[in-house]
Formats: structure tokens, C-alpha cells, sequence
């Protein structure tokens, strides 16, 4: 079509409102009929979707609070990736018989209707111990979302930032979120050096110089792990906190990458 | 400058596709701050805007294998799916046309492009927010609430009771002058 005929000339004062989303369904559906007949009309529609792009950046930047993530990766925890869709099962039990005669029946068929229905109720059984482990499960993140969604909710949460303990404003370090009258947090850590691989790093709460682990942290090639923890004790028990590596290539304990005090500043 | 060493948006969404909770935590710091802008904007309320950026992130976590990268530029796909969410939670705040809800697969970037993680689109969006003030207040309007409101032509003209012509005009009129802007624009900074 000629870009100067009254369609392509429509549909050209129809762009601008349509790549920002505004048209009405009519109108929507206009454009998308003509635009492959007024194909001029491509590289203005393209400049129109490049201002839309920019409006999507053009809030004034505002840092979210800490609690963002920490419900973030609480609901993330008791949120599992969409499920595959599940294989369809096998065919349903054959109809049962209706004829008044079933005393009648062969010998063969009696058999065959037993193994049918042996091999149903072996795949019923399995499916029921699948969906109790699957509910198991999914009470485990329940309890675990709960806890954390309750904590998070409130606003005591307090922030502790543990600092490089190898070295004197080095690198690595982490965040701890928390309620001290709870005993669930997370741990945000970053800067972490590269372990062997599969290396883990633990968490360490002491107490009266009595340590316990608060759960296994792993970083990745950047050096960044999130860890949910709960600890055995309300975290306000605490003293000191400490990162350090799981295992070493000796054998020996490792001394702790980051380190800090459990106390509240100000 | 992208660094190297740093995990593409597309490892990341790799990583998260695999519940790796890590990969989503460094997703939220590199796009956490826009997301929550975006839907604050939207929102005009810090409580909604944060539920509306764990929904986001969210509904990435739980949809990332679904997530293709020849859709676009993974920014823009993440800030049009915070938008979506926004303006589906405005609507159900407003009460004005009951719960709405946008399914990640329905979610088309407005933005066509590579996927780069460090995005220069945030100088582009205050590069925006200045050309818009050139615009007359009333083309100005129209715009960011069409945008930031979601609504069209006809929800535009009945909201502030104007005629629909006229709400045409001033949008049409607008995002064109906005484009000449834009292009002026970007190409003496091309150019310098």
C-alpha cells in the first residue's frame, strides 16, 4: 500500500498511542491490520517502543527497605518453580461390567481383571505416598514461609554487617537480617573467596565461647550466597557471629572470613 | 562498562530456573531498586510498591524457564512485567474493574534488543523524564498517565472528562513532539 493512502496515514496517528499501550481494543486491532500493509511505518513504530522502553526507567530511583528481599527470599523458599506438567496417568480403570451375568465370566478375563486391577492399586499407593511426601514438603516451606513472613513483617528487624575478618577493610562481607527475639534470619554474603568446588562455608553462632552452627552457606563465582537460617536459640542469645569455611584442603579448621557482633548499634 | 566477571541477566535466569535462590537474591540488587521505582511511581504507595516488587520477583522465580531470551532486553521484559503487576494492583486497589492479573506468558517487552546487564536505560529514563517537562502540561499529563496509569483513549477521556478527540490530539500531538525530542537528543549525545 501507497505510505501516503488514508489507511497508512491512520495508521501512522495511531502509533504513538499504540506502542504506549493507550489505544483502545479497536483501535489496537487496527494497527495490527494495517501495519503490514504500510511496512514504512515499521522503523517509527520501532523509535515509539524506544520512548516506551525509556518511560519504564523514567521513575525516579528509590531504593527499596531490606525487608523487600528478605520476604522476597522467604516467599521464594516456599515457592517452588512451577511444577512441569504432570505425565498423564496411566489409562483409568477399566468401566466395570454391567451384564447381569458375571459369574459367567472367563477365567481369562477374571485374571485379567485382576492384574488390571493389582496394577491400579500399586500405582494408587504410589501416587498416595508421592502426595504425602509432596505435603510433607510443602508444610516444611509452609512453617518455614510463616516464620519468616511473620518476622519480616514487623519492623524490628535489625541489620548487622559483618565485616572482612582476614584483613583490615577487605573485601568480603555480609548482612545479617534478623529479630533478635526470633530465631530465624538470612545472610546475605558477598565478596566470599572461591572455595574447591562443591566447598561450603559455615555459619557460626557463639555464645559464652561455645559456637553452634546456624546451617551451610554456598557462594557463587562471584562470591555471593543467601542463606535462611534457624538457629537453635532466639538470636538475642548471641554474642558474635562468623562465617568461615566448611572444610579445608588439610583437613584443619578454617579461620572465619567475616565476623561481627550480635549487638544492636545505637 | 559491563563486568566481565559478572553473571549475565541471563545466567542468572538460568541459575534461577534452577532454584538457586542466590542467582535471584543478585537479580533483585541489580534490578531491585528500578522494579521498585517503577511500581512506586505507579502506586504513589511505598507498602503496595514493595508487595508489587516481591510479586515481580516472584513471578520470575516461579517462571523463569519460561523466560526467552530472543523476546528482548531482559530490563525492559522484568520492568514491563513490574508494570503489569503495578497497574493490575492499582485496578484491584481502585476497585474499578476487579482483580486483574497478568501471567508472565502474556508479558511482551516494549522494548525490542539484546539482553545487556548493565543498562544504560537508566540514563536514558531520566534523559526521558527531562524531555517530557519541554512537552505543554496538558500533553504531559495524558502521557504518564496513560503510561503509569495504563489507561487508553476512552478511560483516559471519561477519567478527566474530556472529549475523546481532544485526548487523542494531546497524545498523539505529545509522544510525537517526544520522539523529535528524543531523537534530537540522542544523537548530539551519539555525535559528542
Amino acid at each position: 500500500m501507497d505510505s501516503a493512502s488514508p489507511d497508512c496515514e491512520r495508521l501512522r496517528d495511531l502509533l504513538p498511542a499504540y506502542a504506549l499501550g493507550m489505544t483502545d481494543p479497536e483501535e489496537a486491532r487496527m494497527v495490527e491490520k494495517l501495519l503490514p500493509q504500510c511496512p514504512e511505518a515499521l522503523p517509527e513504530l520501532e523509535e515509539y517502543h524506544e520512548l516506551a522502553g525509556a518511560m519504564l526507567h523514567s521513575a525516579p530511583q528509590i531504593e527499596p527497605p531490606p525487608r523487600v528481599l528478605a520476604n522476597l527470599l522467604a516467599q521464594a523458599a516456599a515457592q517452588p518453580e512451577d511444577a512441569p506438567a504432570q505425565d498423564t496417568p496411566p489409562a483409568t480403570p477399566p468401566a466395570r461390567a454391567t451384564s447381569s451375568r458375571r459369574w459367567f465370566f472367563p477365567a481369562t478375563a477374571a485374571a485379567a481383571l485382576v492384574i488390571v486391577l493389582l496394577g491400579v492399586s500399586v500405582f494408587t499407593l504410589a501416587q498416595v505416598t508421592e502426595l504425602r511426601t509432596e505435603r510433607e514438603q510443602l508444610t516444611q516451606r509452609l512453617e518455614m514461609q510463616a516464620t519468616l513472613l511473620g518476622l519480616f513483617a514487623a519492623d524490628d528487624i535489625t541489620t548487622f554487617e559483618l565485616a572482612d575478618a582476614r584483613q583490615e577493610d577487605g573485601p568480603a562481607r555480609a548482612l545479617v537480617l534478623c529479630n533478635l527475639q526470633s530465631r530465624v534470619g538470612i545472610i546475605r554474603a558477598e565478596n566470599f573467596p572461591q572455595l574447591a568446588p562443591d566447598g561450603l562455608y559455615q555459619v557460626w553462632l557463639w555464645r559464652d565461647n561455645e559456637r553452634t552452627s546456624a546451617g551451610l552457606l554456598q557462594v557463587d563465582e562471584a562470591g555471593k550466597g543467601t542463606l535462611l537460617f534457624e538457629a537453635p536459640e532466639i538470636m538475642g542469645e548471641y554474642q558474635y557471629i562468623g562465617i568461615s569455611p566448611a572444610t579445608t584442603e588439610d583437613g584443619q579448621p578454617a579461620g572465619p572470613v567475616v565476623r561481627g557482633a550480635l549487638y544492636p548499634s545505637g | 562498562m559491563t563486568d566481565p566477571s559478572m553473571p549475565s541477566d541471563s545466567e542468572l535466569m538460568q541459575r534461577i530456573a534452577q532454584q538457586d535462590q542466590t542467582a535471584l537474591s543478585a537479580l533483585y540488587e541489580r534490578y531491585g531498586t528500578p522494579v521498585y521505582s517503577l511500581a512506586y511511581r505507579i502506586l504513589n504507595n511505598y507498602h503496595l510498591a514493595e508487595e508489587v516488587t516481591q510479586d515481580t520477583f516472584l513471578k520470575v522465580w516461579r517462571g523463569a524457564s519460561r523466560w526467552d531470551a530472543s523476546k528482548g532486553r531482559f530490563s525492559s521484559w522484568l520492568l514491563t512485567v513490574a508494570r503489569y503487576t503495578a497497574i493490575d494492583r492499582l485496578r484491584q486497589e481502585q476497585r474499578q474493574s476487579g482483580p486483574g492479573t497478568t501471567a508472565l506468558d502474556e508479558v511482551s517487552p516494549l522494548v525490542s534488543g539484546s539482553g545487556l546487564p548493565d543498562d544504560p536505560r537508566r540514563q536514558d529514563g531520566r534523559l526521558l523524564r527531562e524531555l517530557l517537562q519541554r512537552l505543554p502540561a496538558e500533553q504531559t499529563q495524558i502521557i504518564e498517565l496513560a503510561f503509569f496509569q495504563g489507561w487508553t483513549h476512552r478511560q483516559l477521556a471519561e477519567q478527566l472528562d474530556l472529549p475523546l478527540g481532544t485526548v487523542k490530539t494531546r497524545a498523539r500531538l505529545g509522544l510525537q513532539k517526544l520522539r523529535k525530542l528524543w531523537i534530537e537528543a540522542t544523537r548530539t549525545e551519539e555525535s559528542s
